[in-house]
């Protein structure tokens, strides 16, 4: 069998230009479990399950992680300094195609007392060294500088409409997730995500299966996505709040603090200016447990976990990079394939 | 028509949108991660040529076109119509160049192709992946010009425009990707 031994070397060295990087800055390397019995609560998200095994018991079920956030936020929680972590996640139910893999490595860093911009930087310096690892003879030359647009130039410049407008119109800048117009104000948002579908001549979908979400990112993937430029590494800065995340809110606006990072077009990191309030984490919680329940889905989840990590919660942001993606672009790859060691393969055409 | 979701669409696939046949000429999934998965697709109309970019849930119902596969004989090119003849019923019929522009430079008269046709009408004439084409009209090279990747470009007999290595004389066969027009090596017979 033959190996790609000149991507191996790469990821080694990149890992050790990454391990490198972050020790020197006091982030404390950290592992956490991959096999778990509470994996983070997203409906979104396919799980891989497996089931332990114990005489003379009933077996177990446990999930491999698909991210290892929710237990590197505990940690932070407890008093722990800025973070990193390189690790296997799992998701389920993905298309093997170019740029999707079953099981990927994650880098994952919180920083203490960092928003999401002031994150961009430290990416900046992380996709430098990883082509300065892969491509030493390359010198001065840099990855570029990250470019950095937010979603309501996007949606100006691609979809010709101000989001920014439409969402304050709503009234979402002044309804607390918490306040009972919330739903209400959700649903007028919907409303005018329809009407812009409809004015670009967009299919809607089915009405009782489209959450606000779903209706955002019909418009941003058709409309924003794929005309982003990619002359440079970019990021999309400020995303909708009413997006069910962990990001927190930027007070008086309709954006939530987030980034994620393209590179060529591809997405390759996304960043979060970290949510700590119990109230929002609790309703964060409540809404993934109910789309968990109307997927079928059956709750699993360990319902303690946004009081404890609300408890002692710093402020901090936090980055997951997809080192493979990130790997295989500073490479030139136009595929994950070149890093493929021994790949499972399905039945759909590539 | 049949009901196909949008995760299950693979390239080739033939849909109805909006009341106008199409075929899926690319796709690709999105999980944007904190959301939906969808799948991105460029579909080309098979009447106009035009290309459209839609954007769905992987959960949506799509239309799919149930098509027959007909064996036929080109005849000629008329310029705007090409002229076909059904293989085993010898009917003849015309199929519109305006979504098949390609497809003239890849069909020599007298060969035969598997046609996609649906209700009568002929949505899509499919073409191998390859196809070997003599070279009606090239340059001499130039002397001493041998720099290694040195190209020029030639005319095949069916009027096709390719970039090829300089050694390539007039005569000569050459094979070409039909999907990027681009040369892959010279056929010696």
């Amino acid at each position: 069998m033959q190996f790609n031994t000149e991507a191996i070397l790469h990821r080694a060295l990149m890992y050790r230009g990454i391990r490198e990087y972050f020790n020197s800055r006091g982030y404390l390397e950290t592992e956490t479990p991959i096999l778990t019995e509470s994996p983070i609560p997203e409906s979104h998200i396919e799980l891989f399950r497996t089931e332990r095994k114990m005489p003379g018991h009933n077996s177990r079920r446990l999930f491999l992680v698909p991210s290892p956030e929710v237990f590197m936020k505990q940690l932070l929680a407890s008093g722990s300094p800025s973070l990193y972590q390189i690790g296997r996640c799992f998701r389920n139910g993905e298309q093997l195609d170019r740029w999707h893999r079953n099981e990927f490595t994650m880098l994952e860093w919180y920083a203490l007392n960092k928003t999401a911009d002031e994150n961009i930087p430290v990416m900046q310096e992380v996709l430098e060294l990883t082509v300065q690892e892969v491509h030493p003879e390359a010198g001065e030359e840099t990855a570029g500088r990250i470019r950095n647009i937010s979603m309501e130039e996007a949606f100006r410049d691609f979809a010709g409409f101000s989001l920014e407008s439409d969402l304050t119109e709503s009234g979402i800048s002044e309804t607390g997730k918490d306040s009972p117009d919330y739903p209400g104000t959700l649903n007028h948002i919907s409303e005018i995500l329809r009407y812009r579908l409809q004015e670009n001549s967009l299919p809607p979908g089915e009405p009782e299966n489209e959450t606000p979400d779903d209706l955002f990112h019909r418009l941003f993937l058709t409309l924003v996505e794929d005309e982003l430029p990619r002359d440079r590494p970019l990021v999309l800065t400020r995303w909708p709040a009413f997006i069910p995340t962990l990001a927190r809110d930027i007070p008086g606006t309709p954006w939530a603090d987030r980034w994620e990072l393209y590179i060529r077009g591809v997405e390759v990191a996304n960043c979060y200016g970290e949510e700590t309030e119990e109230v929002s984490l609790k309703e964060y919680w409540k809404y993934e447990s109910s789309r968990l329940k109307k997927e079928d889905i059956p709750e699993i989840r360990d319902s303690q976990w946004p009081a404890s990590i609300a408890r002692g919660m710093p402020s901090c942001s936090g980055t997951a990079v997809g080192l493979d993606r990130l790997l295989a672009l500073v490479r030139g790859d136009d595929s994950l394939k070149g890093l493929d060691l021994f790949p499972i393969h399905d039945n759909m055409p590539r | 028509m049949g009901m196909i979701k949008a995760g299950a669409i693979a390239k080739g696939t033939y849909l109805l949108e909006k009341n106008e046949p199409f075929v899926v000429t690319e796709r690709e999934f999105v999980n944007p991660g904190k959301g939906s998965a969808f799948v991105r697709l460029k579909l080309k109309n098979l009447r106009s040529g035009a290309v459209l970019k839609v954007t769905h849930k992987s959960q949506d119902n799509c239309e799919e076109i149930d098509v027959d596969e007909v064996e036929s004989q080109f005849l000629y090119s008329d310029g705007t119509s090409y002229h076909f003849m059904d293989s085993s019923t010898f009917d003849q019929f015309e199929v519109p160049m305006t979504a098949h522009e390609n497809a003239q430079y890849y069909m020599l008269e007298g060969e035969s192709f598997k046609l996609t046709r649906w209700n009568d009408e002929t949505l899509d004439i499919r073409l191998p992946p390859k196809k070997d084409l003599i070279v009606a009209e090239a340059e001499e090279a130039v002397k001493g010009d041998t720099v290694t990747g040195a190209t020029k470009y030639v005319i095949t007999e069916t009027n096709l425009k390719v970039k090829v290595p300089i050694f390539i004389k007039q005569g000569e066969k050459i094979r070409v990707n039909v999907e990027s027009g681009e040369y892959q090596e010279r056929i010696n017979d």
